[in-house]
């Protein structure tokens, strides 16, 4: 851009001078010698300009760019690096959401049946990670608690009380008891569910949890 | 019966788990992913803006902008914005009536010198007052327009900076649903290309424009010697260089871009399909939720854009506003003086009015050019994750 600038600086003052020079020479027919003179220094003046910008190594300008780029833009590693650390937390909660969606599902199909009260559903997943990451239910754990009317019903059948004196303490299970029909229905509840997500039997677990206090 | 209504109930169950599951997780993950962007260098250059930007926007925040417009709470007003436009412009020509007063008694006083020469004893007498007059004006003119010039030069490193700001956030976001292709590809074209422009932009084409309305100028200076047409090709080859510029750079990104989108699209459908038919129906649970999850990503990531396009358009509109004002103002002393002085300082002025719409031009093609480097990387995101 200095060559130009040289060149338009140039033809400024070639014709300032030209404008002065006509001003000043007496009228008569040296004018058109003036023009031509001013003419030729014009075409110089052009002529070397291009020659000037034939001989810049236009390429010393390249790296300056490119350097420049580098020192303002952040390294792609680094980028990819942030991307891929936000893309990891939203598959982390993607399955959790898909974790407690299933857990809920399977809580939902269990209250289909009246036999069992399923109060907790844990879902173990299976997640193999790498780029496809390829996400198995491994397994399913159903908490099912006694139900109400199975404490009602042992109510009604209390065991004799006996009071031994000088016997050693005992812990005495009072709690009510998971009857076996409950279990049977809890583990045909198990195989539907295990049919249902296509896997097998054995990954539907069932857990009993014993409510202290009739609940 | 009974089962049949068990099964109805066991759908219906279904169906309910599925669908709030999807838009709670794209709320919550929007505020985290928020939290966790490093905006710190976007929003640091907005705090720098000029207080004229800043005055006609109180308070501007980019992070509550973008989640402004990510939560759609922001209401744009194009008529008010309109209004405050024109408003501008006619602010700026009543404040730029002082150089149209000096221009035109300046180019009568030439008028009517040139009309006396003939009094004087020797015409030239007359000829050197008019010159002197006439050198004068150009030395207004031109000062006026070397502010212009520079003011064209200064948004252009604005917008420089501004980008390089702005497009690690969006490349971080465009990695973040998935397309890391896209991002590695993009990266060092898009960067080294902006820069590139607005080197170009600040160091060829404004100065190549204003040397060409000095050789406008310097022709108008005398009848016999003129250099307008070098004046014209210089002109021509500013014009020249940035249509190529631009013919280069979209094209470019569009295309690298396209080629980036498809590579993460494949192999993000792969991962989809993997956790999608492992389990028949609700095996696709995962994807939806996953779905759901990088469409937050998405959404933040075009919010981010949006709220670029806005800071962008914010940083252009006033310098814009200005060079097209003194544009009008040279149109307008030219159009006042040619019935009364002569045509040279009309044609003179004419053509400095000229040049700076083309300097308006050039600024607006960067502006637009950033628009659309923006609007592709909002494009690539949206395409990586619609071919999922």
């Amino acid at each position: 851009m200095d060559i130009i600038k040289d060149l338009v600086q140039t033809l400024i003052i070639i014709v300032v001078l030209a404008v002065f020079l006509e001003m000043l020479l007496p009228q008569g027919n040296m004018n058109p010698y003036v023009k031509m003179v001013m003419g030729l220094l014009i075409i110089i003046a052009v002529l070397h300009a291009i020659s000037g910008l034939l001989q810049q190594n236009w390429l010393s300008s390249v790296p300056d760019v490119t350097a420049g780029s580098k020192a303002n833009s952040p390294p792609v590693e680094e980028i990819i690096d942030n991307g891929k650390k936000i893309q990891s937390k939203n598959k982390d909660l993607a399955l959790e959401k898909y974790r407690s969606g299933i857990a809920c599902q399977v809580k939902s199909m269990a209250g289909l049946n009246p036999q069992i009260d399923v109060v907790d559903v844990k879902v173990l997943l299976d997640d193999s990670g790498g780029k496809a990451r390829k996400i198995n239910i491994k397994s399913i754990i159903m908490v099912v608690a006694s139900k109400k009317h199975d404490h009602e019903d042992e109510a009604g059948s209390i065991p004799p009380v006996e009071i031994n004196v000088g016997e050693p303490e005992r812990a005495c299970d009072t709690s009510p008891k998971i009857t076996s029909e409950t279990k049977k229905a809890a583990k045909k509840t198990a195989a539907s569910i295990a049919d249902f997500y296509n896997l097998s039997t054995d990954k539907v677990l069932i857990e009993y949890q014993v409510m202290e206090g009739g609940r | 019966m009974y089962k049949r209504c068990c099964r109805l109930l066991l759908f219906l169950t279904i169906l309910l788990h599925l669908f709030p599951l999807t838009a709670y997780a794209a709320d919550k993950a929007v505020d985290e992913q928020l939290s966790e962007l490093d905006m710190s260098k976007v929003q640091k250059f907005v705090n720098q803006l000029d207080s004229e930007i800043t005055g006609a926007v109180p308070e501007l925040n980019f992070k509550d902008l973008v989640t402004k417009i990510a939560s759609r709470d922001i209401e744009l007003k194009p008529v008010e914005l309109f209004k405050k436009c024109i408003k501008y412009i006619f602010r700026e020509v009543v404040a730029n009536f002082s150089l149209l007063g000096k221009l035109v008694i300046l180019a009568v006083i030439c008028a009517v010198l040139q009309n006396l020469s003939s009094a004087f004893e020797k015409g030239t007498t007359g000829q050197l007052t008019y010159m002197v007059t006439f050198l004068v004006l150009i030395t207004i003119a031109l000062g006026s327009f070397g502010l212009a010039v520079q003011c064209g030069r200064e948004v252009v490193d604005k917008m420089v900076t501004f980008m390089q700001a702005l497009l690690p956030v969006m490349l971080t976001l465009l990695v973040a649903v998935g397309g890391v292709t896209s991002a590695a590809i993009i990266h060092p074209v898009i960067f080294v290309t902006i820069t590139a422009i607005g080197t170009i932009i600040k160091n060829v084409i404004l100065p190549l424009i204003f040397f060409s309305a000095v050789l406008d100028i310097v022709s108008s200076l005398s009848s016999q010697f003129k250099v307008s047409q070098l004046g014209g090709l210089m002109k021509t080859a500013a014009m020249s260089i940035m249509g190529l510029m631009t013919t280069i750079f979209l094209g470019i990104l569009s295309i690298q871009g396209a080629a980036g989108a498809i590579g993460d699209s494949v192999a993000l459908r792969t991962a989809k399909f993997a956790a999608g038919t492992f389990i028949p129906v609700v095996g696709g649970m995962f994807s939806n939720a996953l779905e759901a999850v990088i469409g937050s990503s998405l959404l933040l990531k075009n919010a981010v854009g949006i709220g670029g396009l806005i800071v962008i358009s914010l940083l252009m509109v006033i310098p814009l506003l200005k060079i097209i004002s003194l544009a009008f103002i040279y149109k307008l002393a030219g159009a006042l003086i040619q019935p009364v002085g002569d045509s040279q300082t009309g044609n003179c002025l004419n053509s400095l009015g000229n040049s700076l719409i083309t300097i308006f031009a050039a600024v607006a093609t960067v502006g637009l050019m950033f628009f659309f480097a923006v609007t592709i990387v909002l494009g690539l995101g949206n395409l990586t994750v619609m071919m999922r």
